[in-house]
């Protein structure tokens, strides 16, 4: 592992951060709508009274400076303050950061501790009965919406059998086991799709790996079944399905902005979303970064974990 | 060398045999059940889909509230019920396919394209122009996707465009990328080589031996996209920012019918298993494609 | 151990192959003995069954492969019916396996030293040390360079050649009293596959250990291995000394693939290749299989199948036309 290389994939990591930050800003703007007009309602107000705000919220001045000062502010961790509510929004962001999170490693885990057992399952038993059961509820699953999934989730548990709540949130430090309850169908809804696509790579991979020649090497050695699976097949098999599991985290992190909707997790996809509409700038804008920036740093890992687990990858 | 499986062959895949590739393509997708099902499933759809105005039974648009005639269950004028609004639901769903379609199509047609050209430029012209494009697409990607579609949807305001450009964004980086990378590899062979001495355009050299090298892996990535679009598309409808009400999108259907879950199942579930059953068909060609196309036989 | 005893011994071996279009006997009744020290040659086209013969004297057949009459004897000891944890521990211990690819054939995440310690320490209970110092000393016995380093490297850094002599190491480590080497230098350059064999060939020397040496080309079998069997569409067709079948092949098929070498001392006008293609083992006619492609059948060859007889001391060959054949 060379310093050179990680200095340039740091360098790669701002860099994106920036770009997406930048990206992230104008498209904002370009959105028509005045936010200060909406906070004060579209009836007659007076021009001093827009001036005023418009001065408090920075919004007269030149684009490209309120695009710098926000530049530098993110550096600091300052992300301005919401135009609706005053709140600064460092505090909005952290209270729904926790709840996306958490959402989203669920959803991630599920996805992970069913793909890979069924994605083995599936690739040992090839063409049999149980392998065309499971590739076809894979296909299923990576068919259907995630938000068809909730709403189906929530009609059979919720409505139907009224096992689990219908949505809301609860803390985790108030009632750990109420906070459960209500984590439990967004997870799954939005785990259920990852799975589906994450077992498919790793049963493509392990059928792929079995057929190796090194395979037929380690049993001419004598090594043991259990040994050469593991030992051989699965050590290789892992490595492209981790690359894709960084993949997916990013798609789980968008799927979380519908759940959250459906469920009413405030998380930052709902902060994103109900703020859009309102032209509240600096909370979408610190949204959409942090769970950006969240998926940037997942694959930043993902990508350092490859090195380590693949020599073959060299690291000039 | 020829492959006698599927007629293909490996290497130079000239212009002049494509025409042969649809037949070849057909030929082989009637191999496997998922194929023959997956092709049937979306023919069946782009028929409704087209074809709307001509097989639904009623006008989509038409609402009739009475509490008599809202959230109807199947019945005989209205074959799969009535939604919040009076309105058939089956009629709906053909309109509904249409949109889903065409916006799925319409974003992937442009993100193919563009991607190809994009990629194909980069490739060949190299240098700063290639490092640039490259991490210009490198970018796109570190975006989570439905975060960027929902952006860049907002910004253009809602509407079937918003959507079209959102999701053409979104599946940019994979086509520039994917052509790029087979331009590398084609322009270092050696009758391109001879093409180019030859005196071969930029242009001729793209239609007559870039495209038909690349074609195999770009139809076998766009249905892939296209199933992931749609996807996309109904996310998109279901908050809002795509086709705008009252006009028949399937994601919308869904939304409007959400709180009515617990009353009348039928009217959220019938447009989504629409949706579903579009994307079950092109997940299924997809697959029977990437297995006829053998991919690796490209040079 | 009795000396006298057949290292490998192979008895009306038939071993069947499904595919999707049927099944086929890609062994059909093969019979040979390997003594100690001595050195087999197998050969014949690719499809003749000789990599599937070793395949099943390893028991490492393919899922669509089985073993369905026959006898296999390793050191006097039948493996037919053997179960699979006996089989395991025969495996890498009595018999070894060499292949054709030798980079494909090495796991590309484990480093040299970790895939030679475990086909030691799967028949030697030592201690992790110890059995890393004998793998050191393994690849000082193949010839690697500064050996005790290059335990930490990945296949990835080693060229074709030297990844064979891994294999061989690997192959060594237990001391087997037979080896099994298919096409070992069929993927290496030829200097490269001059240095394998004169490696091997010494290896075995010092060792007195016997090869069963599979390849599709004569020249390279004919100053390494004492016997040569012949195959053809999956039945064993000559079998004797190595010169003598060189020299005075019985069989035309043998003739056939002798004369279609390039010999090395003298200039020949053409090289004459045989005529024909190999037969589709899944419709096989009756009588001999070589006969389409003879110039020397008759009404008999086609109505039934010659069976393997004993010609000259030692030497088989399954043609009704042996005697026939003039030498060259």
């Amino acid at each position: 592992m060379s310093a050179r290389w990680l200095f340039r994939r740091l360098f790669d990591l701002v860099f994106v951060m920036w770009f997406m930050a930048t990206v992230i800003f104008f498209l904002l703007r370009v959105i028509p709508g005045d936010p200060v007009l909406m906070l004060l309602g579209m009836d007659q107000v007076s021009k001093e009274a827009v001036a005023i705000l418009r001065t408090e919220f920075g919004l007269d001045q030149s684009l490209l400076s309120q695009y710098f000062l926000w530049l530098a502010n993110i550096i600091t961790g300052d992300f301005g303050v919401s135009l609706r509510s005053g709140i600064p929004v460092i505090d909005l962001v952290r209270s729904a950061l926790s709840v996306t999170f958490v959402l989203a490693m669920f959803a991630l885990l599920i996805g992970v501790a069913l793909s890979i057992p069924l994605g083995i399952a599936a690739a040992r038993r090839q063409g049999r009965m149980t392998d065309l059961a499971l590739t076809t509820s894979a296909l299923f699953g990576i068919s259907t919406p995630s938000f068809v999934l909730a709403l189906l989730g929530i009609y059979i548990f919720s409505v139907t059998l009224k096992w689990l709540p219908v949505a809301g949130y609860v803390p985790f430090l108030e009632d750990p086991l109420e906070a459960l309850r209500h984590m439990v169908l967004p997870s799954i809804a939005l785990g259920l799709v990852s799975a589906g696509i994450l077992m498919r790579m790793m049963r493509r991979s392990v059928i792929d790996e079995s057929g190796e020649e090194y395979v037929r090497t380690a049993r001419a050695k004598g090594a043991s079944e259990f040994k050469v699976f593991y030992g051989h097949i699965m050590r290789n098999a892992l490595l492209p399905y981790m690359t894709l599991v960084g993949i997916e985290a990013g798609i789980l992190l968008s799927g979380t902005v519908i759940t959250e909707s459906i469920f009413a997790l405030p998380g930052l996809g709902r902060l994103m979303i109900e703020n859009i509409l309102h032209r509240d700038y600096p909370v979408v804008q610190a949204a959409v970064f942090v769970i950006t920036a969240i998926y940037v740093l997942a694959n930043f890992l993902i990508d350092f974990l490859y090195t380590v687990l693949d020599p073959r990858i060299k690291v000039k | 060398m020829k492959d006698s499986k599927s007629g293909l062959t490996s290497g130079e895949l000239q212009m002049a045999e494509m025409p042969n590739l649809a037949s070849v393509i057909l030929r082989n997708l009637f191999r496997s059940p998922a194929g023959i099902f997956g092709f049937g499933l979306t023919i069946i759809i782009l028929i409704c889909a087209i074809f709307a105005p001509v097989l639904a039974p009623a006008d989509p648009l038409l609402q009739n509230l009475t509490r008599a005639t809202i959230l109807q269950l199947p019945n005989l004028d209205h074959l799969l019920g009535t939604d919040p609004l009076g309105r058939d639901i089956l009629s709906r769903l053909f309109y509904g396919a249409r949109t889903s379609l065409l916006v799925a199509g319409s974003s992937v047609a442009t993100a193919v394209l563009l991607g190809m050209v994009l990629g194909s430029l980069a490739a060949t012209l190299g240098g700063w122009c290639d490092r640039v494009t490259m991490r210009l697409m490198d970018s796109m990607l570190a975006f989570p996707l439905m975060v960027l579609a929902i952006t860049i949807s907002v910004a253009l305001g809602r509407g079937p465009v918003g959507a079209i450009v959102a999701i053409a964004v979104v599946n940019l980086p994979t086509f520039t990328r994917l052509a790029r990378a087979k331009t590398l590899k084609i322009n270092q062979s050696q009758f391109m080589t001879a093409a180019t001495v030859m005196g071969a355009g930029l242009l001729w050299r793209f239609v007559h031996h870039i495209v038909p090298n690349m074609i195999n892996t770009i139809i076998v990535q766009t249905s892939i996209a296209l199933a992931f679009a749609v996807l996309m598309e109904s996310a998109l409808s279901f908050l809002g920012l795509g086709i705008q009400p009252p006009a028949p999108s399937l994601g919308f259907m869904i939304a409007e019918a959400r709180n009515f879950l617990t009353l009348a199942p039928h009217v959220v579930f019938f447009p989504a298993t629409a949706i579903f059953l579009i994307v079950l068909g092109l997940n299924l060609l997809g697959d029977a494609l990437s297995d006829t196309l053998d991919v690796r036989k490209e040079r | 151990m009795d000396n006298k005893l057949p290292v490998v011994e192979v008895s009306g071996l038939r071993t069947r192959l499904k595919s999707r279009n049927g099944e086929i006997d890609a062994v059909d009744n093969v019979s040979f003995q390997l003594q100690r020290n001595e050195r087999m040659a197998l050969v014949g086209e690719s499809g003749s069954g000789k990599t599937i013969t070793a395949l099943s004297i390893m028991s490492l057949l393919p899922v669509n492969g089985r073993i369905v009459s026959g006898d296999i004897k390793i050191n006097g000891r039948s493996v037919i019916g053997l179960k699979l944890s006996e089989l395991r521990r025969m495996r890498g211990r009595d018999i070894s396996m060499v292949f054709q690819e030798p980079m494909m054939s090495l796991n590309p995440v484990h480093t040299i030293g970790k895939q030679l310690v475990e086909a030691i320490r799967l028949h030697q209970d030592l201690a992790v040390e110890t059995a890393r110092s004998l793998a050191a000393e393994l690849l000082d016995r193949v010839q690697i360079p500064d050996a005790r380093n290059r335990l930490k490297d990945y296949p990835h850094q080693f060229s074709g050649g030297m990844c064979q002599r891994v294999m061989i190491a690997m192959a060594l480590a237990n001391r087997p009293s037979v080896i099994i080497a298919d096409e070992p230098t069929t993927a290496l350059d030829v200097t490269t596959q001059a240095q394998i064999l004169a490696l091997l060939d010494e290896i075995c020397i010092e060792d007195k250990m016997s090869v069963i040496f599979i390849s599709h080309d004569l020249s390279v079998v004919a100053s390494f291995c004492d016997r040569v069997a012949v195959m053809y569409a999956g039945r064993l067709i000559e079998y004797g000394p190595a010169e003598k079948v060189f020299e005075a092949p019985r069989h035309p098929y043998t003739k056939g693939l002798v004369g279609s070498m390039p010999p090395i001392d003298h200039d020949v006008d053409e090289l004459i290749p045989i005529p024909g293609e190999p037969p589709d083992l899944l419709q096989l006619d009756p009588g001999c299989t070589f006969a389409p492609r003879c110039k020397f059948k008759e009404s008999r060859c086609l109505k039934s199948r010659p069976e393997l007889e004993l010609v000259f001391p030692g030497h088989y060959c399954a043609c009704i036309c042996w005697d026939r054949l003039n030498p060259n």
